[in-house]
């Protein structure tokens, strides 16, 4: 027993990996599972093949700072907890969400909320660390974020687009900013990472040099010096450089779907004003020219301990209006069935306001939006008591959740990491079972 | 995750066991890399340190030849009698690994091994030690060279004049030369210029701040703008430019860091290595390890290490214990307040067995410490009890540090083969903060040898690196031909990626503009490896170089575009010596001429040449 010792929050305790330890050392782990060795998992493996034919695509809407399940998807009208806002009825019978969210309301049989989340973090930078990667991070073995997971199990390395996009063009965004700054690729290695862009953070277009002409006349030149570095000095670090270049150059043949002046008036009035709806509205052009996954993020707004109420009151109806044209525009253009889209933030709200009228922070039932990609439409899994102060029957974890988006992808879940000189990891590790219901 | 390391290190690694001229036993034939890192992967988990299934451990050259339960699984010679090559096949009755199958290369790198096993040609040995110089450099030239012949490399020629201003200020200054330095040394003719361009570098102030960039990654990582301004705001930057400064021992850096009282209000920053991870002790054991054993232990919070046997889990909760009664002080100016009692824990290994964390040291001495009957938290247990911030007479902190920095000759390894990773572009064992069982060192006795001298030099910082950048070692030209040299012979220069902050200023001097610190900050956020790791290049930093406005600025024409005083030739050349500090040779200078011809040889067109100079691999790289 650990005695007046509590492991620092992220860590994983000892008991816990005691588990995970036991089971492969035991050979319990799997009934059979697919047994891939690290190098190979992602050059050659069957399901990964079909699944690229397959097209599949993931567009995160990344909440971050965590919005309150109680202005959203959750609504506990006229309980102490319920907050000032009333709830409406939606397309689903029976199921309301906040009254600030109408558009969503009726858009609410295609999509599927999970209103029984449960997880263990309360801090930001730990839970974000939890809700990307699917399980706690430790130093010695980084596990890649959901996007770097899915560029190697579905990208292809030689396509003009990146295989995981951030779009997020905010530099600051607190404990975000540390995330962002984080090695979000992990073992898969930096070729997985993400592409940032959105913002100041979008350098595509030509500079403001004399020679704007001559661009390519500038990029020529210095491949003819680097080619020549590269290969009369054997240099690995040039060859990674050339490449980067080349792949750089892939990129700004696409430059036009980052071009604001490129997308349609009508489009940026729909999506609206503000720069999520904006990428959001990029994303969806991403994925339409086959980028697997987009991250769409903007810094982290949705930490309201203070003023709740007036600022969800502005935030939510945008993410309302925005997640309504994004599903309906990849309904509409044919891209939602193989596209999966996932609103969620790293936590949920406490039921109760603090002094300042803001909801803190607040693991223990909290509520997340998927839909698309072959899953079911218009279900809503689990629901919280009669306070939203816990899930009032089952509850579902990161596991569950990274379980059911590798299977809505056609991802095997459970696939073996053996990587040297460390235990075995899994992509979802104890067999977590996906949530079923929202399976089709 | 690293390339498997190559058959001759093994070999070298193993040279004390083949003095003996004659009969090598079986027991001492090393295993090849490539057989131990499939072993490793594939079947130490069950045989290992962890588990002995079959009382069969896989884990080592000694155990593999001494068997299981059962008697040898490898015979010399014998492929068909070898039990490690019968329960890989496919339809043996009893397979390993349980649940997979190898591939038949991985089986034939077995059977290769096991079929040569006996005609392996012994290593002809260097000359005996008593021959060793003992100036530090000599040694350091001695045992490269014994190296190379074992190997039966040849060395790459010294480094030109050029290769070498470059090479040596970017390593010790953080910068390219400017066009003046490189000019003044070409033009030198004293026969110890070189030894003067050193001793002028480190007695420089540019010297004091590379080193604190170099070790303040290394020692606290790379965390963004944020808190790199509260470490220069808290004085650590002062704390470590002031180290090198005063050549202060290394062994007293480490002692103040870790004890974080300072005395004096220069080392005022020196709290920061703790301070700043906020009472998360775990985090600190993590951090201090490399340190102060030149080995990371983080897998052994939960379990003994599975392939370097020597890492115990107790070791890490040892570190922790240091650590666990130490907290941030809530009130006042930063500082590390300790509590005189508490921070008795106990952990648990993977069978459930529990045991109490004591101070125990990777060497095996434990660390005594009062065990009062009743832990209470009474003003007789403090020095000062009306102190602010009050210092218990038992401090497990002090006493950690003095053990750790003066009863431990892994400070001295460690810091030794992390200052050659960080000049040589690889570590003696690499990495440099691997250096357990499990990463044999290419030259054991050159290792052996520095950190002793390190230490009998009172663990001088500027000392080892001026042994190291004198050496032949240091000084050799790029090899041509690197399948011939394996790296860890060190027998031609590496090439090593330049950190973000000698890449700024040294993109600032080959522009001949002035940027901001906004310039470093963005170089810094793209280029954030660390300088003993692998860097490999992103999309991310490409897009920087390619098209953000500040190195568009860095390189845009001057405002008034006079005509060019200078032949075409001479710019081209003047842009390659500015940049690349050498001359274009004669293919390189016509496609320059061409490129500035075909815009009218404008003031812009210099700007784009210099462009594709710097952002190209051989400006972005050390080598």
């Amino acid at each position: 027993m650990m005695a007046q010792h509590t492991p620092p929050p992220g860590s994983c305790t000892p008991a816990e990996h005691q588990l995970h330890r036991r089971l492969f050392l035991k050979g319990l782990a799997a009934t059979a599972p697919a047994v891939t060795s690290f190098c190979g998992l992602f050059t050659n493996p069957v399901f990964a093949e079909s699944t690229r034919k397959a097209g599949k695509n993931v567009i995160l809407l990344w909440l971050c700072g965590a919005p309150s399940q109680f202005e959203t998807w959750d609504p506990k009208p006229g309980r102490p907890t319920g907050g000032p806002f009333g709830s409406i009825p939606t397309a689903i019978p029976g199921v309301h969400f906040s009254s600030l969210m109408p558009q969503c309301a009726r858009l609410a049989d295609h999509l599927n909320i999970v209103r029984c989340m449960r997880t263990k973090q309360t801090e930001h930078l730990q839970a974000i660390n939890l809700l990307t990667r699917g399980n706690p991070d430790r130093a010695g073995f980084t596990r890649p974020t959901l996007g770097a997971t899915i560029s190697g199990a579905l990208g292809t390395l030689d396509t003009a687009l990146p295989n995981f996009i951030l779009l997020d063009p905010n530099p600051r965004g607190n404990e975000f900013e540390q995330y962002k700054a984080s090695d979000l690729a992990g073992w898969l290695g930096p070729e997985h990472a993400p592409v940032r862009l959105g913002g100041s953070y979008t350098q595509l277009k030509r500079t403001a040099d004399t020679l704007t002409e001559e661009r390519e006349d500038r990029l020529a030149l210095r491949r003819y010096f680097s080619k020549r570095y590269e290969t009369e000095r054997n240099s690995s670090i040039a060859a990674s450089q050339n490449a980067a270049f080349e792949k750089f150059k892939g990129l700004t043949a696409s430059a036009d779907l980052f071009d604001l002046t490129k997308i349609p008036e009508a489009d940026r009035a729909r999506y609206g004003p503000g720069i999520f709806g904006l990428h959001a509205l990029m994303s969806r052009n991403l994925v339409e020219h086959g980028a697997p996954f987009v991250m769409v993020a903007n810094g982290m707004p949705w930490d309201n301990h203070v003023f709740q109420h007036e600022i969800h009151q502005m935030l939510v109806p945008e993410l309302d209006r925005v997640l309504y044209h994004l599903v309906t525009d990849l309904e509409t253009r044919g891209l939602l069935d193989h596209t999966l889209v996932i609103a969620m933030g790293e936590f949920g709200r406490t039921p109760w306001l603090n002094a300042a009228r803001g909801r803190d922070h607040y693991p223990n039932a909290w509520s997340l939006m998927l839909t698309g990609c072959g899953l079911k439409r218009g279900v809503v899994v689990g629901g919280t008591d009669i306070d939203g102060v816990d899930p009032h029957d089952r509850s579902f974890n990161e596991q569950n959740l990274f379980a059911t988006i590798f299977t809505a992808l056609g991802i095997d879940p459970y696939a073996e990491f053996d990587l040297p000189g460390l235990p075995t990891f899994h992509r979802v590790e104890d067999q977590a079972p996906p949530i079923q219901e929202v399976l089709a | 995750m690293r390339c498997p390391p190559i058959v001759l290190r093994i070999f070298f690694s193993c040279l004390p066991l083949l003095i003996a001229p004659i009969a090598v036993a079986n027991e001492a034939l090393p295993i090849p890399a490539a057989a131990q890192a499939i072993l490793d992967r594939h079947c130490v988990k069950c045989h290992g340190p962890l588990e002995q299934n079959a009382e069969l451990r896989l884990d080592s050259t000694a155990s593999i030849w001494k068997g299981s339960s059962a008697g040898p699984v490898v015979l010399a010679g014998d492929q068909t009698g070898s039990k490690l090559l019968q329960v890989l096949a496919a339809d043996a009755e009893l397979h390993m690994p349980p649940k997979k199958q190898l591939g038949d290369k991985e089986i034939s790198i077995f059977r290769e091994w096991i079929k040569s096993a006996h005609s392996r040609p012994a290593v002809s040995l260097p000359a005996a030690n008593h021959n060793v110089p003992n100036d530090p450099t000599a040694a350091i030239d001695f045992f490269l060279a014994a190296g190379w012949q074992a190997r039966q490399v040849t060395p790459a020629a010294l480094c030109d004049d050029r290769t070498f201003i470059r090479r040596v200020t970017l390593d010790l200054a953080g910068r390219i030369p400017t066009p003046e330095e490189t000019l003044a040394f070409l033009f030198d003719g004293s026969p110890d210029k070189r030894t003067a361009l050193i001793d002028r570098l480190l007695a420089s102030d540019e010297a004091a701040r590379n080193f604190r960039e170099v070790w303040d990654a290394l020692l606290m990582g790379r965390r963004g703008v944020r808190r790199e301004e509260r470490r220069r705001e808290g004085g650590w930057h002062t704390f470590l430019e002031n180290a090198f400064k005063k050549n202060r021992s290394w062994d007293d850096v480490v002692r103040t860091l870790i004890t974080a009282r300072p005395t004096q209000p220069e080392d005022a920053g020196a709290i920061w290595f703790l301070y700043e991870r906020r009472n998360d002790h775990q985090q600190i054991a993590e951090a201090i390890a490399p340190v102060i054993y030149g080995t990371r232990i983080d897998c052994a919070q939960c379990h003994d290490h599975p392939l370097a046997g020597e890492i115990k889990q107790e070791h890490y909760w040892g570190l922790v214990a240091a650590f666990n009664r130490s907290r941030n002080s809530e009130n006042g100016p930063p500082a590390i307040r300790e509590s005189a009692s508490g921070g008795f824990m106990n952990f648990t290994n993977l069978k459930k067995e529990s045991q109490p964390a004591v101070m125990v040291m990777l060497a095996g001495s434990k660390i005594d410490e009062p065990r009062p009957e009743k832990d209470e938290d009474t003003p007789d247990r403090y020095i000062d009890p009306s102190a602010t911030v009050k210092v218990p007479k038992f401090s497990r902190r002090a006493t950690f540090a003095e053990v750790a920095t003066r009863d431990n000759a892994l400070l001295a390894r460690s810091f030794v083969n992390h200052t050659w990773a960080i000049l040589l572009g690889r570590g003696i064992v690499d990495p440099p903060d691997e250096m357990n069982s499990k990463h044999p060192a290419s030259h054991p006795e050159l290792l052996d040898w520095l950190a002793v001298d390190f230490a009998d030099h009172n663990h001088q910082v500027r000392r080892l690196i001026r042994a190291i950048v004198l050496s032949r070692g240091y000084q050799l030209a790029r090899g041509s031909d690197s399948a011939s040299s394996p790296p860890e012979a060190f027998a031609a220069a590496l090439e090593k990626p330049l950190t973000a902050e000698a890449l700024a200023r040294s993109a600032q001097l080959a522009s001949g503009r002035e940027t901001d610190d906004a310039f470093r900050q963005a170089l810094m956020e793209r280029f954030p490896d660390s300088p003993i790791r692998p860097a490999r290049a992103t999309i991310q930093q490409t897009m920087f170089l390619a098209n953000s406005e500040q190195m568009a600025a860095l390189f845009a024409p001057p405002e008034s575009d006079a005509a060019p005083q200078t032949t075409v030739e001479e710019r081209v050349r003047a842009a390659f010596r500015r940049t690349l500090i050498r001359d274009p040779d004669a293919e390189e200078l016509a496609r320059g001429v061409e490129f500035l011809q075909s815009h009218g040889d404008s003031r812009a067109a210099t700007g784009q040449l210099i462009w594709a100079l710097v952002a190209g691999p051989e400006f972005l790289t050390n080598h």
